[in-house]
């Protein structure tokens, strides 16, 4: 059996309607997650088993390339404690039509990352971030 | 306050992973420490009202600037012990024993605790805060070693960490309002924040802060005064039309501004807290006439939460989930900026007026 965790503290994410915005912090990417995705980081995220998550789906092919995005990115992990879907996440996932996509932004990176001290330009102060570093 | 009373704080103190025991250990003795001081200043901030003492009369002087000062209060809801090495002789001074502090570190050993604490290595600086009985302790080497935003926004980090216990927080965001309601005002550093801020102060608007404020989401959201001071370059000011004998003999701050008061310009609101009726998202645009154009709650999000996040250190999770509520809970808009100031806040009243109306 084969499970995933979030990647560490460093992750964060929110739900905004029918969106899901998830923060690296530690890379300063966020990302924007379609319904498909997020129902599937949902169940991913709870340590569901990937191979019963599978069975779930109409288009399973559509998962390992989605879990792939989300380890290449550094939002999951692999875990070690496999949890069984419960009925609500078999039905969040038999409820999926689209395809997963999650879009990826670094034009926030450096305002994430940088330290608002050592990073900043000495002149115009946080955020405008020093030549060096930007 | 004696030698003895502080605990020798060293390096095995720290390594053993334990910054709670060691803070316990400080915390313990905090009331003799406070009781023994009698120098202090109190102050209302962001609904707060809070008492800071210390043997350093300048940095005291600092914090009532940065504030609106009251009357010493007999229950002040959070003490503030700001320790002076240089002016405390004897006192044992906290080693941090790494290299290097790091912050996410101690934020994922501190998680869940009873303490909030931040340590800025290049002055040695430590604050601590007991977040159950809202106690904080400040070290500083010497009344000229205060990280420089501490001119700026004194004890922001307490204040913020104070209010994370009441559901509220500081965000990086200006304000404009009339005196019914008022906008926060959030974005990118060059997209038009402040000049929008202080050109609002200069024709008529008030503010309850230009930078930072402190914002509750209850059954409607409002921002509170964090911080008296109000920041402004040289070219802004002549820009803004800020009258010379405000500036003048003023010296330049670390990042070359004027620090001015609120009440300097009159434009501190009457009325606070200020109800929010929306987070607008300035854009330079050079467009002849300011416009609003909608945003989703998500735009509204990233425009709002990173500068902030990252700048409250050991608040990372609550601080994202509270700017995701603003976000949520507020209509948001692009502002399109024009390029005259007076223009800007005319549109800017004619926005609050029509969505208030």
């Amino acid at each position: 059996m084969t499970s995933y965790k979030i990647a560490g503290p460093d992750i964060v994410f929110e739900e905004f309607d029918d969106d899901l915005v998830v923060l690296n912090l530690s890379t300063g990417q966020y990302f924007d997650f379609n319904k498909a995705a997020q129902s599937l980081w949902d169940v991913l995220s709870c340590a569901g088993d990937v191979n019963e998550i599978g069975r779930a789906l109409k288009n399973p092919h559509d998962l390992a390339p989605f879990v792939e995005d989300l380890i290449r990115y550094q939002l999951l992990a692999e875990g070690s404690d496999t949890q069984p879907l419960s009925e609500t996440a078999i039905h969040l996932l038999q409820e999926i039509t689209e395809k997963p996509t999650v879009d990826r932004y670094d034009d926030l990176a450096d305002l994430i990352v940088a330290d608002p001290i050592h990073d900043v330009d000495t002149q115009e102060g946080w955020p405008v971030l020093d030549a060096k570093t930007s | 306050m004696t030698a003895q009373t502080f605990p020798a704080s060293d390096e095995k103190n720290v390594l053993a992973g334990s910054l709670t025991v060691w803070f316990d250990e400080l915390f313990s003795q905090f009331d003799e420490w406070f009781d023994a001081t009698k120098q202090s200043v109190s102050v209302f901030s962001a609904g707060l009202t809070i008492e800071c003492r210390s043997c350093d009369s300048q940095t005291l002087q600092l914090i009532a600037h940065g504030h609106r000062e009251i009357a010493q209060n007999s229950s002040p809801e959070v003490k503030l012990l700001h320790v002076c090495n240089e002016l405390t002789p004897g006192v044992a001074y906290p080693i941090w024993p790494f290299a290097f502090f790091n912050e996410r570190d101690v934020e994922k050993q501190l998680l869940n605790g009873r303490y909030r604490f931040h340590y800025f290595d290049d002055l040695k600086f430590w604050q601590i805060l007991d977040q159950h009985s809202l106690r904080g302790i400040q070290f500083a080497r010497s009344p000229d070693e205060l990280p420089l935003w501490e001119n700026g926004s004194p004890l922001r980090n307490f204040i913020n960490w104070a209010l994370i216990q009441r559901g509220a927080g500081l965000v990086h965001a200006g304000t404009l309002g009339t005196d019914r309601a008022g906008v926060l005002i959030a974005g990118k550093g060059g997209s038009g924040k402040s000049g929008t801020v202080i050109g609002g102060l200069m024709n008529d608007l008030t503010s309850v802060g230009d930078d930072y404020v402190s914002v509750t989401c209850g059954k409607s959201i409002t921002a509170s005064c964090a911080f008296q001071t109000l920041k402004v370059d040289p070219t802004g000011a002549i820009r803004a039309g800020i009258p010379d004998e405000k500036t003048q003999g003023r010296a330049l701050n670390w990042q070359h501004k004027f620090l001015l008061n609120l009440d300097d310009l009159n434009s501190s609101s009457d009325v606070d807290p200020l109800p929010i009726i929306a987070l607008l998202v300035p854009r330079i645009t050079y467009a002849e006439k300011t416009t609003f154009k909608p945003l989703s709650s998500k735009e509204a999000f990233v425009a709002l939460a990173p500068s902030g996040v990252t700048q409250m250190p050991c608040a990372r999770p609550e601080m994202i989930a509270h700017c995701a509520k603003i976000a949520r809970s507020l209509p948001a808009f692009e502002m399109q900026l024009g390029t005259d100031a007076t223009e800007i806040s005319t549109a800017i009243l004619k926005f609050i007026e029509g969505r208030k109306s």
